[in-house]
């Protein structure tokens, strides 16, 4: 009975200690802040990312199965829609902003441009149901996916069921979302001292700290936060941002100020995707911003920047490629699950 | 090994005897419009001599139900959260299973969903977003969807949508429910839609389909159209 009770305890240490090592967490560096997901309560599975992944690639999302999240989100542009001022979704239709670069996602409080999306585990609802995105439901999405050859034994391998839910569906596309964290840029490495910014580098993060990092603060280059910065409304979009979901008159022409990390990749710029190149981006900075009541009161007077100066920014703007990040295989297309 | 065997049936007995103290008490969700006989989905009612209105979908939450003792709470239902759907008969009765012991003399809900819930992530059960009750262009519950057609209704097809709901100030939508009802097997909550829809002007107001002042306002009027017996 002794030995009985013995082996009883030893398989389920065994048992136990199996579970704790697939319940992960990202791994991101040190003086980080913390995620604001909260991994305790919700740990990553290596089986959920997998499905996800899964998911993240696969047009079954999509009203005619044409269109997966990677199509406007793809790994080699940062996870964003490269070359399309309005991302265009299905039969070419065109949406009203730029797709946003997708990583370091687990320190998002708010998602989309204008914060209207609570949780990363409900974001991908918003453009599965847009008409000109996806035009598609959760409910239907449910349907093909149990009704497909590969999908109910990867939702039992990962939720142990095979009975595919909208709640299981969201988490694991939510689950590799979560994945997707860029921190080994060359900026990353001189910060861990182990290379050297060169000379113009060096000059272009100094200017960075000056006249940048209030909003694009480091680590994450970004603060979060919604702000207006000083781009004219585009007539034809009226895109007042923020307003639409805070209804606050102190949040119109406020949008999420994006990560500046691998934005050589994420080309074009601003929500609307109206700046093609950075040289654009630093000629709005310092003679384009337009005044209004919610302009960001870091950008009441415009930015000096020489020509030279301008240049050794962009240098230092490009020390925040990842290309660890953009190439990770395990962030690529999943060939051996949805091309076996 | 007998010290095992004896901790084993002091516990099936123990559960066994909770199980002989609870009591069960079904919670029944009674949506209506004039009369309680005929079926709110599908039916063509008359508003007044020469109007009508006929219901396609009636759906809403009931979330966080207590059960009150001369104004104390006695007793709290566990991951509370009910969709009620019309078309969906087994949704309109809610199994509480209570203390035998336990007196109680009012009970209390929510219509809607707190806002705690409503940015905990993606949920299941009546909660999952494939139930229809979960914005996709923003995020947040819809706690209350009423669809159909009335001639007063001026818009393609006569037809009015109103989907309420929002969690953040200053559209909070969700309305907490507390009515005295007798302590018996069973509670009667009937939700009365002519009172709802008469108590403002349909041919304004027909499409509600965002967080805003409207669906406050709508909110507010729903929780004057709920009685128990």
């Amino acid at each position: 009975m002794k030995q009985s009770i013995a082996l009883l305890v030893l398989v389920s240490i065994i048992t136990l200690a199996f579970k704790a090592s697939d319940n992960k967490s990202i791994t991101f560096p040190k003086g980080w802040p913390k995620p604001n997901y909260d991994f305790s309560k919700k740990p990553l599975k290596s089986a959920t990312i997998e499905l996800g992944r899964a998911l993240f690639y696969d047009p079954i999302l999509s009203r005619n199965n044409t269109i997966s999240c990677a199509s406007c989100h793809s790994p080699y542009n940062a996870f964003t829609h490269v070359d399309h001022a309005l991302s265009h979704g299905i039969e070419d239709k065109i949406g009203t902003r730029n797709s946003p670069a997708l990583m370091n996602l687990a320190w998002n409080k708010l998602f989309m441009w204008d914060g209207a999306v609570n949780n990363i585990e409900v974001q991908a609802l918003a453009p599965m149901h847009n008409s000109v995105e996806m035009d598609e439901t959760i409910e239907h999405v449910v349907t093909k996916l149990q009704a497909s050859t590969i999908y109910p034994s990867l939702f039992r391998k990962a939720f142990g069921d095979s009975i595919i839910t909208g709640e299981h569906t969201l988490k694991a596309i939510g689950q590799f979302m979560l994945t997707l964290v860029s921190a080994n840029a060359k900026y990353d490495s001189v910060m861990r001292h182990q290379s050297k910014f060169t000379m113009q580098e060096e000059n272009g993060y100094r200017l960075f700290k000056t006249h940048c990092s209030s909003c694009h603060t480091e680590p994450l280059f970004t603060n979060l936060s919604f702000e207006n910065n000083g781009l004219p409304v585009d007539t034809n979009l009226n895109d007042y941002g923020r307003i639409r979901i805070s209804h606050q008159a102190n949040d119109s022409l406020k949008f999420k100020v994006p990560t500046l990390r691998n934005i050589e990749f994420s080309y074009p710029y601003m929500h609307d995707g109206r700046l093609k190149t950075l040289s654009a981006v630093l000629k709005h900075y310092t003679s384009g911003i337009q005044n209004s009541n919610t302009l960001s009161p870091t950008l009441q007077h415009p930015i000096v920047l020489t020509a030279n100066e301008k240049i050794d920014l962009t240098a230092f703007l490009l020390t925040l490629s990842d290309k660890s990040f953009l190439f990770n295989p395990h962030f690529a297309y999943p060939k051996h699950i949805l091309l076996p | 090994m007998r010290i095992l065997i004896c901790l084993l049936l002091l516990l099936l007995s123990e559960v066994s005897l909770v199980a002989q103290q609870e009591k069960l008490v079904q919670l029944k969700i009674i949506p209506f419009f004039s009369t309680t006989s005929a079926s709110i989905l599908d039916t063509t009612f008359q508003l007044n001599t020469s109007d009508s209105i006929r219901f396609e979908t009636v759906k809403f939450y009931v979330s966080a139900i207590e059960l009150f003792s001369h104004s104390q709470k006695a007793w709290k239902e566990k991951n509370s959260f009910h969709l009620i759907d019309a078309a969906q008969q087994k949704s309109n009765t809610i199994l509480l299973n209570i203390p035998k012991t336990l007196d109680f003399d009012s009970i209390r809900f929510n219509i809607g969903i707190d806002s705690s819930t409503n940015s905990a992530g993606v949920l299941g059960g009546d909660l999952d977003p494939t139930k229809g009750m979960y914005w996709t262009w923003q995020s947040g519950y819809i706690n209350v969807k009423l669809e159909g057609t009335s001639n007063l209704v001026h818009s393609p097809n006569h037809a009015f949508e109103f989907h309420l709901g929002g969690y953040m100030a200053p559209f909070e939508t969700i309305r907490n429910i507390s009515r005295p009802c007798a302590d018996s097997n069973e509670i009667k909550v009937y939700v009365d839609l002519k009172q709802f829809i008469t108590a403002f002007n349909l041919q304004e107001t027909h499409h509600v389909m965002s967080p805003n002042a409207d669906a406050v306002k709508l909110s507010e009027l729903l929780t004057h159209c709920i009685s128990v017996k």
